[in-house]
This record gives C-alpha cells, sequence and structure tokens, in this order.
C-alpha cells in the first residue's frame, strides 16, 4: 500500500491529528534544566517502570504463602535463570527510586517549580513520595528472611501507639489480632496490586499537570533562551537511563542479592532495623516519646504537602529572604544527621 | 555538551548496556551449573530407594522433630555451640565419616559444647538409638543423611544493596 | 414539547435527586461490604492450659523462651516452682531473650528494654511490665494457662 494509503487507514480509525500528538515534542524547556540536576525529573519515572517490569517476571516465580514465601526467593535467586539479575534490578531499583526521587524534589523545592499555580503537582509528587515508601516497606515485608520478618512486625506495631484509630488500623493492616498467614497476603495485594495502581493514576496526573502548565522558570535566572523536550531533552534523560541501568546490571553481576536466615517468629534477632531510608524517622522516634514523635512527624508531613502556600505566605512577609530555602536546608541538613547518627551507631 | 555529543553518548551507553548484558550471561552460567549440580543431587535422592527407606526412617524416630525437616535446622537449644540450635545436618556429607555417623546415631551425643561457658547447659542432648535402630534401617539412615546438601544462599545477607 | 421531556424543573430537580441519592446508596452498600470483607472479625478463643517443657529441662535460676502455637512463653524456673509472663515485648513486639544481669531477668534485643523476674520494666522504652501468664508444675511438667484463638488455616 502506499503511503497516503496508510495514513488515511489509520487516520480514520485514530482520529487524532499527527500535529496534536508531536505538540508535547515540540515543547520548549527553560535552559536551565540543561545541569544535570534537571536531568532527574524522568529518572523515578525510568525505574518505576523498570520496578514494574521486574517486579510482574518476580511475581511469575514468587509465592505469597507463608511456608513458601522465603524459599520462592531462594529459588528466584539460585536456581531461576537470570533470576538473580532481575531480583537485584528490582531490589536496588528500589532503593535508587527513593533516592532520584528525593534529588528531584530537592531540585524542585530549590528552584521553587511549585509556586503557583503549579501547587496541584507538587501535592501529587507528596502522594507519590509517600507511596514510594508505602512501596519500599511492603515489598521489604515480603522476603520472608529474619530482618524482613521482625522489621514488618515491628514497623506495623508502631500502627497501635497511634491515637484512637490505632489499633483498629493494625488490626485492618494485620487481618487480625496478630500476625497471621493473611497478613503476608495482604501485604503482598498492596504492594502489587494497590499502590502501583494509585502510583499510576497519580503519576499520569502529576505528569499531564507538568505537560498542562510548562516547566517553571527559574527566579533568579534571567535568560529566557529555551531548547527542545525532542530531542534534546529527551536523549540527556535516554542517556541517564541508560547509565542508571548499565549500573543496576553490573552492581547485581558484581554483588548479587543474597538471602537472610528464614524468618522465625520464636526469635528476634539481636540486631534489627529498618532500611535505611526509614533511619531518620526510625531515630526520631528512639529519641523522643513516642507520642511526641507520631505528632512531630504528621506535622512535618502536613508541612511538606501544603509546603507551597507555606511558602507563598512566608515570600510575601519576607520576600527575596528566601527564609523557605532556609528552612528547607535546615530540615534537610536535620534529616540527614538523623540518618547518619541512625547509620553509625 | 551539543545535540551529536549527546547522541553519541546514548549510542555508547547502549553498547556498554548490550556488553554487561553478554557478560551477565558468563556469571549466570556459573550459578545454572551450581543449580544443575544441586539438581542432580536431588534427582539421585528421589530415584534411590534407599534414600526414601532412610528418610522415613529419620521421620519414624522423630531425628526431624529436633534437627529440623531433611536436617534444614534444629530447634532452640540455649546457649549450645552450634548458634544455639540443635545443629542442622546438611554438613554431615563433608565432616563426618560413615563411621563416626553411624557411632553417633548408636551412642547419642551426651556433651553439648557451650557458646557461652559461663551460661547455662544447652537443656538438650542427643539420645543413643543402639536400642532403636539397627541392621537396613541404620544402613538406610545413614545413606539418607550423608546425601543432605545445604541449600544455597544460607549466609546471612546484612545489606540491602 | 417533546415527547417524555419533564415539564417543570422542580420535578425535575426531584428526580436528579432521587438518582443521585439511590446511586450514592448503592455504590455506599457495595463499599461496606467490600470493607466488611477486608476486616475481619474477631476469632472466638478459648483460655486453656497447655503443657510445655519438663521442669529438670529448665536449669534452676534459669529462664527459657517457649513457643506454643499460641503463643511465646518466657518461663523462670525458682527451685520446684515456675514464673511465668508472655514473652513479647510490650513496645514493639519483639521476642524478649533471658538476659540475667543484676534485677534483670528478661532483654528485648531491638530497643534494650529490660524486665526483671516479675515481668515489670526495669529500663527502656517498654510502657507495661510483660503480662503475667498463670503457670504450676505437676508431675514433673510445666503447664501454663493461655489463651487460643481458632486457626482454621494452616
Amino acid at each position: 500500500m502506499r503511503p497516503t494509503r496508510v495514513r488515511s487507514w489509520i487516520a480514520e480509525r485514530v482520529p487524532v491529528s499527527l500535529r496534536s500528538l508531536e505538540q508535547p515534542l515540540r515543547e520548549e524547556l527553560p535552559v536551565h534544566l540543561r545541569v544535570w540536576m534537571g536531568w532527574l525529573g524522568g529518572t523515578p519515572l525510568l525505574l518505576f517502570v523498570l520496578q514494574v517490569l521486574t517486579g510482574i517476571l518476580l511475581t511469575f516465580y514468587y509465592r505469597p504463602e507463608v511456608t513458601h514465601a522465603y524459599g520462592s526467593i531462594r529459588h528466584i535467586t539460585y536456581d531461576v535463570r537470570f533470576g538473580w539479575l532481575v531480583r537485584g534490578i528490582h531490589r536496588l531499583g528500589a532503593q535508587l527510586m527513593v533516592i532520584t526521587v528525593l534529588l528531584h524534589i530537592i531540585r524542585v523545592f530549590v528552584t521553587r517549580a511549585y509556586r503557583r499555580p503549579r501547587e496541584l503537582t507538587w501535592i501529587f509528587g507528596a502522594v507519590m513520595f509517600t507511596l514510594t515508601l508505602g512501596f519500599c516497606f511492603t515489598g521489604y515485608s515480603l522476603v520472608y528472611d529474619s530482618l524482613s520478618y521482625w522489621a514488618t512486625t515491628v514497623g506495623t506495631n508502631l500502627l497501635a501507639s497511634i491515637p484512637v484509630i490505632g489499633p483498629s488500623l493494625l488490626w485492618i493492616v494485620r487481618a487480625g489480632p496478630d500476625v497471621n498467614p493473611d497478613t503476608l497476603g495482604r501485604f503482598y495485594n498492596v504492594h502489587v496490586g494497590v499502590i502501583p495502581t494509585v502510583f499510576t493514576i497519580v503519576l499520569a496526573l502529576h505528569i499531564w499537570m507538568v505537560r498542562l502548565h510548562g516547566v517553571a522558570r527559574l527566579e533568579s535566572d534571567p535568560r529566557r533562551e529555551t531548547y527542545f523536550f525532542f530531542p534534546e531533552h529527551v536523549l540527556r534523560e535516554t542517556a541517564m537511563a541508560l547509565l542508571i541501568v548499565l549500573g543496576l546490571v553490573l552492581w547485581s553481576m558484581v554483588h548479587p542479592p543474597g538471602l537472610g536466615a528464614p524468618a522465625d517468629p520464636a526469635v528476634t534477632p539481636s540486631h534489627i532495623r529498618p532500611e535505611w531510608y526509614f533511619y531518620p524517622s526510625y531515630r526520631w522516634l528512639k529519641m523522643v516519646p513516642m507520642q511526641a514523635g507520631i505528632w512531630t512527624t504528621v506535622a512535618f508531613i502536613v508541612g511538606m504537602v501544603f509546603w507551597p502556600w507555606i511558602d507563598a505566605a512566608i515570600e510575601k512577609r519576607a520576600p527575596g529572604r528566601r527564609i523557605g530555602l532556609w528552612l528547607g536546608a535546615t530540615a534537610f541538613l536535620f534529616t540527614l544527621y538523623l540518618l547518619i547518627s541512625e547509620a553509625v551507631s | 555538551m551539543s545535540l551529536n555529543g549527546l547522541k553519541i553518548m546514548v549510542a555508547l551507553l547502549s553498547l556498554a548496556l548490550v556488553g554487561a548484558l553478554i557478560a551477565a550471561a558468563a556469571v549466570d552460567a556459573k550459578r545454572q551449573k551450581e543449580a544443575e549440580a544441586r539438581a542432580n543431587v536431588a534427582l539421585e535422592a528421589a530415584i534411590n530407594p534407599q534414600i526414601a527407606r532412610g528418610r522415613a526412617v529419620f521421620e519414624k524416630y522423630g531425628c526431624n522433630s529436633c534437627h529440623g525437616r531433611d536436617g534444614s535446622g534444629g530447634i532452640l537449644n540455649i546457649n549450645a555451640e552450634s548458634g544455639g540450635r540443635v545443629n542442622d545436618l546438611t554438613h554431615v556429607f563433608e565432616t563426618y565419616s560413615q563411621q563416626e555417623i553411624t557411632d553417633r546415631i548408636r551412642n547419642g551425643v551426651p556433651e553439648v559444647g557451650k557458646s557461652d561457658p559461663t551460661g547455662p547447659d544447652p537443656p538438650l542432648r542427643m539420645p543413643p538409638y543402639r536400642d532403636l535402630i539397627g541392621g537396613q534401617e541404620l544402613k538406610d539412615l545413614i545413606a539418607f543423611v550423608m546425601h543432605l546438601r545445604p541449600a544455597p544462599g544460607s549466609k546471612p545477607d546484612t545489606t540491602g544493596w | 414539547m417533546k415527547p417524555g421531556a419533564v415539564p417543570s424543573t422542580r420535578r425535575r430537580f426531584l428526580i436528579n435527586m432521587l438518582l443521585g441519592v439511590a446511586g450514592l446508596v448503592g455504590m455506599g452498600a457495595l463499599a461496606t461490604r467490600f470493607l466488611q470483607y477486608l476486616v475481619p472479625p474477631a476469632p472466638p478463643q478459648r483460655e486453656v492450659e497447655l503443657a510445655t517443657v519438663r521442669l529438670d529441662t529448665i536449669p534452676d535460676g534459669a529462664g527459657v523462651i517457649v513457643h506454643l502455637p499460641a503463643g511465646h512463653v518466657a518461663v523462670e524456673r525458682d527451685g520446684d516452682r515456675v514464673r511465668a509472663h508472655s514473652a513479647v515485648c510490650t513496645h514493639l513486639g519483639c521476642i524478649v531473650r533471658w538476659n540475667p544481669a543484676g534485677a534483670q531477668a528478661w532483654f528485648c534485643p531491638c530497643h534494650h528494654g529490660s524486665y526483671d523476674r516479675d515481668g515489670r520494666v526495669l529500663a527502656g522504652p517498654p510502657p507495661r511490665a510483660l503480662t503475667a501468664i498463670p503457670a504450676e508444675v505437676r508431675n514433673g511438667m510445666v503447664y501454663v494457662r493461655v489463651t487460643v484463638h481458632a486457626q482454621d488455616r494452616a
């Protein structure tokens, strides 16, 4: 068939103009995004896609049953062809996703890209950050080795400390009065079904918002030049993506994932700890009484979600003094301090 | 960086990725060999009637109630040298001779070493089975125990990376 | 006017309201059933007496953790008698260990909570004493009274 016949065949069945599809590619980005930190928007997206792919592959062999979970992961790691690679990418990819999301948040925070009218984009982002941590917590609980079982037990027991709704929340999360076979099933489904679905919807909304508003200008940058999303920015992000996948593959080869001792509900190991991304709250909750710890954490989360408006109010009172930036830097350094002091203890 | 520079970088990274994935095949081949060796041992055991009989003896006399199913890991034995638990039997094939195993089963293990010398005596000892297990049953049991192999990945993985 | 058109705006409003309310109630009913699906009821439970270990397997003055399907029990021997407590730390649910040191009898490895022989908190973050469990020794065997609930799944 001749090209125009093909084109009209498609155009009749998919009534969308090629021009409107091309438009997002022709979008112009402000040149301040050319620095390496500007390549970070797409990285969490890439890692999410990679996690979904490797995650789906893992579900082909993983068995969410108390008696089989550990054994199935051992099977994947040691027997399945390239199972070590799939699991290695999934595990390291999870850690990298937390890091790149944090870097992306820092970039957006420092450039004040959340300011009006882009507050909703920020809120969707805050929701996704919380969901990412939810991914990590539920995913780690599925390994069912000693550390994983007890980190999950202790982590969920924290819920009971929430006033009023705590014990009921714990009951729902655990599916009953104590950890039972349904608990693992619950965490598995949240990790594999609930969070991915919600995350994808919020991600679509977030990206749609970014496309609708365009990338925010950097206030301190007088330059008005732009460059095209396609091909220049796409190439940058592709380069970053390839670098990351390369890193994940190489690391999995050099340091393949292993497995601790199988979970034993009768014995708590001598040194249990959550994963590193929970060190700051873990440390904080050890430093202050439980109730104070919970309320300050809630306040921090609320502050983070509504930051665009808080920052706007601050800027109105004290314009140009970047107090918001100082607050953010202080919060970041304090969190880093908590993380490091927990890591070395 | 110029547009052409970016394109070259992307092309080079793609090639590097291909190279890494080819190298990954070498890593996988080694692991597959080990997996095949394990599968062969399991297959031999499955078709060897003596091993099946030996497993039946192992279960009949309650060995698994202390040493774990298929000797894979023992129950708590406070302050025992073997990691505070009754020892698993997956390393017997490379640690003891046939005669040593026979002696231990027949005479039991009346003294269990203490992990902390100042701590309590481990409460569990292995009783002697000389009056209970003998003849063909004993031979089958020893064949079974000698065929046990450790499962891979029994080493603790302390990092998440 | 076209056939089927609603002549008055008040009637149209009422019918829309009816549709809206019925729709919401319908979806609400479905959502309620789904929520009930997710929240399991409290299983039936009974208090029973269970045999644990022989007294002579516990060195005098020492403690052991007994793992029963009904839970974890910290048993400490004192001559011919025993003291039993739940071995679940009251802080965040880790299993304590026997670790005698001065007044300390039980120690939790998670956040270093410390309990004495009667289960009372000596140091650390635990908010309450270990739950006492009635125990007695009969014919050389240690028995405890615990609450068991139905486990209809293996």
